[in-house]
């Protein structure tokens, strides 16, 4: 019986900084027989030994399996530690765990991707798996906001998003400090929605950021119309196992980890507490 | 394999040698006015009626603290799983116990399986006992998971007016009882078998108000009745009646790491969805901050998600939640503790305008 609490070594060969508290790292098995296989939206249990575990994102293209990534905000215990870690440290990685995006029905398909704040993480692997297959998808639109200009992350690949035929981005933040040049919108990310140029009665809408920013996505979606079906969110709950044991992460009857981490929309609105529907 | 023997049993010490020859044998022993499960061994007396002990079985299978496995530093880490190949037997376990080890085995289970949990759990030899009386808080024949047990058992034994009936269920509980040449049972044990657990179920007053297959509709029907306020609100929030629930399974991982900071160990260790920090993030982000939503996710996670999710309910009717609740506030006109499921059904069930006006006595406390 294969364990599925053992942690593989794996060793960071690259560290990326996002924002001034968010890093993306490149991991890469010591063992490298097995790759990484996974459906961007899937995450691994990332461990540092001793100090404990946590759910990450997957945020690289699934195209590319002998290294991978995560963004992470070093915001808690575990990811502060992670932070005091340089190229070359050892930690251990297991998974990959949840269901992903669904990446087979949108094939050919328009998408727009609405994102918050860190929230474009796990929706990075996707951009970039559509850039590398560009024909396998319709067009694809991109609408992130965030806090502040220094809150968005990605910022080094928007040049080549922007340079993918189809694939547009845009951005908007809530402030804009003084002094700081800023050339695109100011605002919530929702008003991104007026530029979209896709037709929704046949589109998908993926998106991942606060529950808050969500449910007000969702519902400018459907007024736009969007097929609430077709409508994906990415949710985030406190996980400690990843393989529906140890309960933490139930929304209801549904695991984030095995039932999610994406849900669409009907799927959502079928949980108790109202999550992406309550607009008073 | 056919054969459900039924055998006739003098006495339970010759079983109890029987058993505990190749197994590790815990059984429900007497201990401070209670009872708990204990190891037991050859001069023991374990309790064979309905022993609704102070905890379930369950640390048995899955215990309080296990460690998951040992790691060491250096050129990275090097892991080590501990070895459980120790054979464990539960005796005397009641009829509602061993249909919680069935729901623990679906979560355990599935497509992703806990090893630790199935090593003990496959090592196990379960000698059941049947309930020929009921304790008060219990109702499980609301349920119909006792006080008979049907199957799923490797032995089962029924106190008889002299004597025990001893029915064998499984390969595993013939080898046991293979060397102790038992007299068959006759028709006349069979039968008194039957009034005997008869006369249990009839004795069980206490009832679930709302039939089983109704609990999904009813409660999702219900998840925003007031009546879930008084309750919550007098809710302590302590835990207790995960503690002492029999399917109740949500754990913590944690680490340790010894002085020398070159050695530690990874453990699980049970946790409670009733406590506050339980669905708590980064930031003290909390998913389920408020304690009325703590304890409606208790109640219908017990009644009818965790049957969505697995097929089996997570209540069993034991009754251990109605006993270790510390809070026992007069409502209704009765005695009762908060986390009584069929109470709590009972107070759904009446209209809403019934909670007009009514004081919440703690407000809104997380």
């Amino acid at each position: 019986m294969k364990n599925p609490y053992i942690v593989e070594p794996a060793v960071i060969t690259g560290i990326r900084q996002e924002t001034a508290e968010t890093k993306t790292y490149t991991l890469e098995f010591i063992e490298q027989k097995r790759g990484l296989e996974f459906i961007p939206g899937q995450f691994n249990m990332i461990s540092l030994l001793g100090i404990g575990e946590g759910p990450f994102s997957i945020t690289s293209s699934p195209l590319q399996r002998n290294k991978f990534e995560h963004t992470i905000r070093l915001v808690g215990s575990l990811t502060k530690a992670l932070d005091r870690l340089s190229i070359g440290s050892t930690v251990g990685v297991r998974g990959p765990y949840g269901n992903g995006w669904p990446v087979d029905s949108v094939k050919n398909k328009d998408i727009v991707i609405v994102a918050g704040g860190v929230g474009l993480a796990p929706l990075r692997g996707l951009i970039n798996l559509v850039a590398e297959q560009r024909d396998d998808f319709g067009e694809i639109e991109i609408m992130y906001g965030s806090r502040k200009p220094d809150n968005l992350i990605f910022t080094s690949e928007y040049g080549n998003w922007r340079a993918v035929p189809n694939m547009r981005l845009f951005l908007t933040v809530d402030e804009v400090p003084k002094g700081i040049e800023w050339p695109y919108e100011q605002g919530v990310v929702t008003n991104l929605l007026g530029f979209s140029r896709i037709d929704p009665s046949n589109a998908f809408a993926f998106m991942c950021g606060p529950e808050i920013m969500m449910r007000f996505i969702a519902r400018s979606l459907i007024i736009r119309g969007f097929a609430e079906k077709n409508i994906f969110a990415s949710l985030e709950r406190r996980m400690e196992c990843g393989m529906a044991k140890c309960g933490r992460c139930m929304i209801g009857p549904k695991y984030v980890c095995i039932d999610g981490p994406v849900f669409s929309y009907p799927e959502v609105k079928a949980l108790p507490h109202n999550l992406l529907t309550a607009i008073s | 394999m056919k054969s459900k023997s039924a055998l006739r049993l003098e006495n339970l010490d010759i079983l109890i040698e029987a058993v505990l020859q190749k197994h590790l044998t815990y059984g429900p022993l007497a201990k401070d006015g209670e009872y708990a499960w204990q190891k037991i061994d050859p001069k023991s007396n374990p309790y064979m009626g309905c022993a609704v002990t102070m905890l379930p079985a369950k640390h048995i299978l899955q215990p309080v603290w296990q460690d998951i496995y040992s790691f060491k530093f250096g050129n990275g880490f090097q892991i080590k799983e501990p070895e459980l190949a120790e054979k464990i037997a539960l005796f005397g376990i009641s009829p509602c116990d061993v249909n919680s080890i069935l729901a623990l085995d679906r979560v355990f289970g599935g497509r992703l399986i806990d090893p630790y949990y199935w090593k003990r759990r496959e090592n196990t030899l379960i000698v059941a006992a049947n309930c020929t009386e009921v304790a008060g808080e219990s109702f499980c024949t609301s349920w119909d998971t006792g006080p008979e047990l049907y199957s799923n058992y490797d032995l089962l034994i029924t106190e008889l007016s002299d004597g025990y009936l001893l029915e064998v269920g499984s390969p595993k509980g013939e080898d046991v009882v293979a060397v102790l040449n038992l007299p068959k049972a006759t028709q006349d044990h069979l039968n008194e078998k039957a009034v005997r657990l008869n006369a249990a179920r009839a004795a069980t007053k206490k009832k679930l108000p709302v039939a089983p297959d109704d609990l999904h509709r009813f409660l999702k029907e219900r998840f925003n009745h007031p009546a879930w306020v008084p309750n919550s609100d007098a809710c302590f929030s302590c835990g207790n009646c995960t503690i002492a629930c029999p399917t109740c399974y949500c754990f913590d991982i944690r680490d340790e790491v010894m002085p020398s900071r070159s050695i530690g160990v990874r453990r699980s260790e049970w946790d409670s969805c009733q406590l506050l920090e339980f669905a708590e993030v980064g930031f003290h982000a909390n998913f389920r901050r408020l304690r009325i939503d703590r304890f409606k996710h208790r109640t219908i996670h017990k009644l009818s998600w965790m049957k969505q999710q697995y097929g089996l309910t997570g209540c069993v009717g034991c009754g251990r939640c109605v006993r270790w609740c510390p809070s026992w506030p007069e409502r209704r006109g009765r005695i009762t503790s908060l986390a009584d499921p069929v109470e709590i059904v009972t107070d759904l069930m009446e209209p809403s305008e019934r909670y007009e006006g009514i004081e919440r006595p703690g407000g809104v406390i997380a």
